[in-house]
């Protein structure tokens, strides 16, 4: 028989970042090195993880392809698997397969464009792979904004590169909570200097411009992308430059198992990457 | 070659000696009950050949229940992966044209840009014995979707019933013609072909609705309240996925001790509420008849899009093991009604 497609790599867990309660960012080397020669992906595509013993769950590769030799997940605590994989420690196994999917069409459509990035609370992980990839090939592109909002502060994920990405002069970072989020009996460790409000209602008051030269991407809870879209509409930009990543339930990754399609879109090949010119032709079964 | 004939008698007897060989597995109908299941043969299995139609299809010896896709052994150093067992060559007898004529469609899905070796080479290594159609009910529509009682489409053998105790063998494939020659010995049967066989010819079974129609009216009409309508008997049991010759969907599951575990490939309907549950608890079809919405719509429609052809063999399997009542013939005759009344 030729090559097994559910067989996975083994990937050593190398780093691990709390990232937020119950949210944790797992670093991944490839056992075997000339895996990961092989190995290459593209942002936006996602993988299929595996807790051995448990079973397999989806997430993206919150890594960016510019970064060799490694990925990256984030998750956050759901069920039987993302609960095993929590417990691991550095040095633990783990089981990897991908990438599967489709990926943002950078070079196609975003170079030379300006980039709006907007992310709520677990949303960002599916992004961040977009953002580090478009900031290491920065002059690429013209302005770059990221706007990301969590329910409270606690829940904001990558808090070292908000961080950095706050201190870069090439970057237009937004931060927000929701309202209660900055407050100390909610878990604000910090003298929040962020806003406070909504995704959607921050990006609006923003001076974020729409317009042909602009894309923008959107990830998070299916109520904020909703506000957002519309949002974005308004602002100017136009559908066929709006991009999000589907998440349906998967569980094959690789067209098979008849679960993620929404129409005759099977989310794990024909997306998990679509626009919202595309996305408003599906039936609305996501 | 001379014409080649097996009876009752002799077909008992090369799949009794074919399943004393361990290297192979032999899938036969053997009787439960009133009805006759196709199922995994052995020794003392009680095989059965006048049944109409059986209750479940073929793809339980292509696409098992449950399938191994990998094994591992969880030590203090981390996992090492362990070979699988190689596929074993497989002979299925007993199964209707309906059921040859998915292996085809099943392949394309299998096939599609990952490779499922799993299901492939299975395929590669099957000899599919099918059995014309000699009787049929009000359930039958294989003509409705290019089929017929005599399709030869996924057969490696064609048996045609001559008489009440045999059938006239016809080889199909290079497969086929290879499993006649090396089991010529069974199929000499001297057999005096009966008047009154066969039984049922294609006009038996009209062409009732127009699938073409059908697909272009599942494109148009996903609102439709007509779906609350079709759906709304449905108990979400999967019954219909499970006896449905072109129904794929699995999951995956692990099975482990503290030391070794085995992930499998298992049987999964879009049927069943919990399909597409995400881990948030948000659920895109929850409610049943959105998911029967999608069982029609994935093989009247979708399935076209993808690959050219409707997913879905006639054989009415679906509607005769529904314990609601669910028809899927009077389902797709009225999307045919409405769509010839609505001119879309």
């Amino acid at each position: 028989m030729s090559e097994n497609v559910y067989k996975p790599f083994l990937m050593e867990i190398v780093d691990i970042k709390e990232e937020a309660p119950n949210t944790k960012t797992f670093k991944l080397n490839f056992k075997k090195p000339e895996e990961a020669k092989k190995f290459s992906f593209k942002a936006g595509q996602f993988g299929l993880y595996s807790a051995f013993g448990s079973g397999e769950s989806t997430f993206c590769i919150a890594s960016s392809p510019t970064r060799k030799d490694y990925i990256e997940c984030t998750f956050r605590i759901a069920g039987r698997v993302t609960t095993q994989l929590a417990n691991m420690n550095i040095g633990d196994t783990l089981g990897f397969r991908g990438p599967y999917g489709n990926s943002f069409p950078i070079e196609e459509k975003f170079y030379g464009k300006n980039i709006t990035f907007v992310a709520g609370g677990i949303g960002l992980p599916p992004v961040r792979c977009l953002i580090w990839n478009t900031l290491d090939l920065r002059d690429k592109f013209k302005d770059v904004n990221i706007v990301y909002g969590a329910r409270t502060y606690q829940d904001l994920v990558y808090k070292n590169e908000l961080n950095e990405w706050e201190k870069r002069e090439d970057v237009n970072l937004i931060t927000t909570v929701d309202p209660g989020g900055e407050k100390p009996e909610n878990g604000c460790t910090v003298d929040w200097k962020g806003h406070v409000g909504f995704v959607p209602t921050v990006l609006e008051e923003s001076n974020i411009k729409g317009g042909k030269d602009s894309v923008a991407i959107v990830c998070g809870p299916p109520i904020m992308i909703k506000f957002t879209l519309a949002i974005l509409e308004k602002m100017g930009f136009s559908p066929e430059n709006i991009y999000t990543t589907l998440e349906n339930k998967m569980k094959c990754g690789i067209g098979k198992c008849g679960r993620c399609n929404v129409g005759n879109f099977y989310v794990c090949k024909h997306g998990p990457v679509i626009n919202l010119a595309d996305l408003s032709k599906l039936p609305q079964e996501y | 070659m001379a014409e080649q004939y097996i009876d009752y008698d002799k077909a008992k007897e090369m799949l009794g000696n074919l399943t004393k060989n361990s290297e192979i597995e032999v899938f036969g109908p053997v009787k439960k009950g009133n009805d006759t299941f196709i199922s995994k043969l052995n020794q003392n299995s009680e095989l059965s050949f006048d049944y109409f139609i059986t209750v479940n299809s073929i793809k339980e010896a292509l696409l098992p229940r449950f399938e191994p896709i990998l094994k591992y052994r969880i030590n203090h150093n981390g996992v090492t992966l362990e070979d699988l067992p190689p596929v074993k060559p497989l002979v299925v007898f007993g199964g209707r044209p309906c059921d040859a004529s998915s292996l085809p469609l099943m392949k394309k899905l299998f096939n599609w840009d990952f490779k499922d070796e799993f299901y492939l080479e299975r395929l590669k290594k099957v000899i599919i014995i099918t059995i014309a159609c000699d009787e049929m009910d009000e359930n039958c529509f294989c003509t409705s979707v290019g089929g017929s009682p005599r399709n030869e489409t996924g057969s490696d053998v064609l048996l045609e019933r001559v008489c009440s105790t045999g059938w006239k063998a016809k080889a199909i494939s290079e497969k086929g013609k290879n499993f006649l020659k090396e089991n010529s010995n069974f199929f000499n049967a001297k057999l005096t072909p009966e008047k009154g066989y066969p039984k049922i010819a294609e006009k038996d079974i009209p062409v009732v609705f127009d699938s073409k129609k059908i697909k272009t009216w599942i494109e148009n009409n996903f609102e439709s309240p007509l779906w609350e309508e079709f759906g709304a008997n449905c108990l979400s049991c999967a019954a219909c996925t499970f006896v449905c010759p072109t129904c794929h969907c699995f999951d995956i599951t692990d099975d482990a001790s503290m030391w070794k575990g085995v992930r499998t490939k298992n049987w999964d309907a879009c049927t069943l509420p919990y399909f597409t549950k995400h881990a948030s608890g948000h659920n895109p079809r929850s409610q049943s008849y959105q998911r029967y919405r999608q069982r029609i719509s994935h093989k009247y429609s979708y399935y076209i899009d993808l690959f050219g052809q409707v997913s879905c063999t006639g054989c009415g399997r679906c509607s005769r093991v529904c314990e609601a009542g669910v028809n899927i013939l009077d389902i797709l005759k009225r999307i045919d009604k409405e769509a010839t009344k609505g001119g879309k």
